[in-house]
């Protein structure tokens, strides 16, 4: 009896240590904050995706028509594609119908491109475009200064005007002279070129849209004051010059009209031609041969 | 002993001053990167070898860098003008890989152009660290350097996208910058700025070396590249070699197989037959080198050729294989080894070795020039009927025989233009990505035969070897 009551002793000794351990280890276990028991094991082999989906596409209006787009995909670690253009067209290739839609008609549209990986993760990409029609450029069209000569030289009036200034370029020859006379201007005066040969005018405009076509016009005039000699008056459109002997390589366009055909003591028209080739800048360039000649009234328009 | 303090100061004298030199001799015996460059004739044997480096070396060793020779895997074949001889459509092979639009980043020929032209760049940036030490005018040197320079960025960036940008010799610590990608914008900046320098700083004197013409062609077609194209720039670099009279259309079988004084040529990378050969010519025939037949004409190609290029061009661009006889194959006909183009019979049959072909690569020639003109001053728009414009394109035609008047000119006119020109001249990728018709072009054309182009694939992978090196330093291109 009493080795059984040692025994019970015993027994609800142990009994008391393991409970105790029991409650202990429970009360610790079931805390949620202790962070090393709140690891959730994870799946046989498995590893964090470390390479998430990033969606990313760019968009560029096609040059022959401005509703077609093309877009292309440039979406990393993805393996699939659902693109959404914005107007109820949607695609599931990695270009999104090779990367070409056309929109019905101007507008806004938002296009949505969802990449997803093959674990199922998600990246979406927006964007917004604005589909219109791109205005046509216009080209420009340069101003010629005292392009009618109307203020005259110092001594017309108005005195602290001349005309002629800028004309002037007293490397490719004397400057031109201011006329009133009857029938050989228009407005209040015109430019007048001595029989002698030896006066031009000379004047850089811009700015020029390249490659575009314009027209130069004028009036001009011959006075007969050589009988023997037909005499002549050229104006060129000239990349700029600082020497006479620079001329025919410099010329854009040139014409040339003489007294012969073109008569004598009234004003006609005149025109020149020229396309603006790869130049912002180019210089008008008159000058005449072996008669007086007079020029007024220059006007220079673009052609398309 | 009062003697004994002075001593002591002389000892310490002494021992102070003497062992400057002591510790840093001189080597004599030895000629070293920092002190063999004193001459501008010393230079210019540095020079040489940046032009060495863009020949590359004329075998097939994988561990060599081959330069432009093995330019035309990583463009021509990838974009719709050639491919293989026979179609490889499960990609064992790295050559197979470019056709098909499907090149892994482990491609080992993507890696060698890689190398190699970072290994020409390597080159050009000795010169022009060393251009401080020589006392003489380096003016034309540095012009030289700069240009082979912007040269190999510039098919770099074209082809790889945001690049390391290496503009001195890096030293060992430099890792950011060896491995470190930059915008595109900022390489661009500094293939303009060393361009304008060649053009500033060089003559017409060389054709296998960089020249005046040279430079202004290839600065033209960057303008033209750019994000933002400087159109009206490009084409005054244009009318300046065109005004220049240095260069004209000549024969056009001639223009292939005439290499001294070649007037058409601005730029061409000089090979000579057995001792500085090239093997590209041998690698495009039949069974030649280490593969059955490579930058082989596709049908898309033959069947352009055909009905816009004109019998002049049809003659002279490409032929029928005469080896290979299970299908109908056609050959570039503008890089046969030395001319020889090995009879047409069932066998090759070569009168000397085509593996040593002297061949040379023409990089720019003047009828890329005019067709660049035409593409400056069409600008942003769809079609020009500029005189200018029309001159230049005219001049093009006539030479190949179609003598018809053109009044108009679209840009796929002229896109057809160049492709039937510059066929087999790697040109043909970097049109179609310059002219905006890259996606649409290419992707009809992967349709039709059952490829796997997208979007991503106009850009290279970065080589898988240099992304593992960089220690995650360098990123991967999209859709790789």
């Amino acid at each position: 009896m009493k080795n059984i009551n040692r025994l019970n002793k015993y027994i609800s000794h142990k009994l008391m240590a393991v409970s105790l351990l029991v409650t202990c280890a429970s009360l610790v276990a079931c805390d949620p904050s202790i962070d090393s028991l709140a690891f959730d094991l994870p799946d046989a082999n498995s590893q964090e995706d470390l390479t998430p989906p990033t969606a990313v596409f760019s968009a560029s209006v096609n040059e022959d028509n401005y509703l077609t787009y093309t877009f292309a995909n440039e979406s990393t670690n993805a393996t699939s594609y659902f693109w959404d253009y914005g107007d109820g067209n949607t695609f599931t290739d990695d270009d999104g119908a090779d990367g070409t839609n056309t929109y019905p008609a101007e507008g806004t549209y938002t296009i949505t491109l969802t990449a997803t990986d093959n674990l199922g993760v998600l990246s979406t990409y927006s964007e917004q475009i604005e589909v219109i029609e791109p205005e046509i450029p216009t080209t420009l069209v340069p101003e010629i200064l005292e392009a009618g000569f109307d203020n005259g030289d110092s001594g017309d009036a108005p005195v602290e005007i001349d005309s002629r200034d800028p004309w002037r370029n007293s490397d490719l020859g004397g400057v031109l002279q201011i006329t009133s006379s009857n029938n050989y201007h228009e407005g209040s005066y015109g430019a007048k070129l001595p029989k002698e040969g030896d006066r031009v005018g000379y004047q850089l405009i811009g700015e020029f849209t390249p490659n575009k076509f314009y027209k130069l016009s004028f009036k001009y005039a011959f006075r007969d004051q050589i009988d023997t000699e037909n005499g002549s008056i050229s104006v060129a459109m000239v990349q700029p010059m600082e020497s006479i002997d620079e001329l025919e390589a410099n010329t854009v366009g040139i014409i040339t009209y003489t007294e012969d055909v073109a008569g004598v003591g009234t004003m006609v028209s005149g025109e020149l031609t020229f396309n603006s080739g790869g130049n912002t800048s180019l210089a008008i360039f008159f000058f005449n041969d072996a008669d007086e000649a007079y020029i007024d009234s220059f006007e220079i328009e673009a052609l398309e | 002993m009062k003697f004994k303090k002075y001593i002591i100061v002389l000892l310490i004298g002494v021992l102070a001053t003497s062992c400057n030199d002591f510790l840093e001799p001189e080597p004599s015996s030895a000629i070293t990167s920092e002190n063999y460059y004193t001459t501008v004739a010393e230079l210019e044997t540095a020079l040489i070898g940046a032009y060495d480096a863009i020949q590359g070396a004329g075998n097939y060793a994988k561990d060599e860098n081959h330069g432009v020779q093995y330019e035309f895997y990583v463009t021509e074949m990838r974009s719709g003008n050639t491919s293989t001889k026979i179609a490889d459509p499960d990609d064992f092979a790295d050559s197979g890989q470019f056709e098909a639009f499907n090149v892994l980043p482990t491609n080992g020929l993507v890696l060698n152009y890689y190398a190699s032209f970072y290994e020409v760049i390597f080159r050009a940036n000795v010169v022009l660290e060393n251009l401080v030490n020589v006392d003489d005018d380096t003016t034309a040197i540095e012009a030289e350097a700069k240009f082979i320079r912007a040269y190999a960025y510039f098919n770099l960036v074209r082809l790889f996208g945001d690049i390391p940008l290496v503009d001195h010799v890096l030293s060992p610590e430099e890792k950011n910058v060896q491995f470190t990608r930059i915008d595109t914008e900022l390489v661009y900046d500094l293939i303009v700025s060393d361009l304008i320098t060649a053009t500033e700083g060089l003559d017409n004197t060389y054709r296998t070396r960089a020249s005046k013409g040279a430079a202004q062609g290839l600065l033209a077609k960057v303008y033209l590249t750019l994000d933002e194209p400087e159109y009206l720039q490009a084409q005054l670099l244009c009318e300046e070699i065109i005004n220049s009279g240095v260069y004209q259309l000549i024969d056009f079988n001639d223009v292939f197989y005439t290499e001294l004084d070649n007037q058409e040529v601005l730029f061409s990378i000089g090979f000579e037959s057995i001792n500085d050969s090239q093997t590209f010519s041998a690698q495009w025939m039949n069974g030649v080198g280490v593969s059955s037949g490579l930058n082989y004409a596709t049908y898309d190609l033959v069947d352009d050729l055909n009905e816009f290029g004109g019998d002049i061009r049809v003659q002279n661009s490409f032929r029928q294989d005469p080896v290979h006889l299970t299908s109908v194959r056609y050959q570039c006909a503008k890089y046969f080894p030395d001319g020889d183009n090995g009879g047409d019979t069932p066998t090759p049959d070569f009168d000397g070795n085509p593996e040593l072909a002297g061949n040379d690569w023409i990089v720019l020639r003047y009828a890329d020039i005019l067709l660049l003109h035409v593409e400056a001053i069409m600008a942003d728009g769809n079609e020009t009927s500029s005189a200018a414009a029309l001159a230049s394109f005219q001049q093009v035609r006539d030479r190949a025989g179609l003598t018809d008047v053109v009044t108009n000119i679209t840009l796929d006119d002229l896109l057809m233009e160049r492709r039937v020109e510059l066929a087999f001249e790697n040109h043909r990728l970097f049109d179609l990505i310059r002219l905006g018709k890259a996606q649409s072009v290419l992707s009809a054309y992967s349709n039709l035969y059952g490829f796997g182009f997208t979007s991503t694939d106009l850009l290279l992978p970065m080589p898988q070897n240099e992304v593992n090196l960089s220690d995650g330093l360098m990123s991967q291109n999209p859709g790789y």
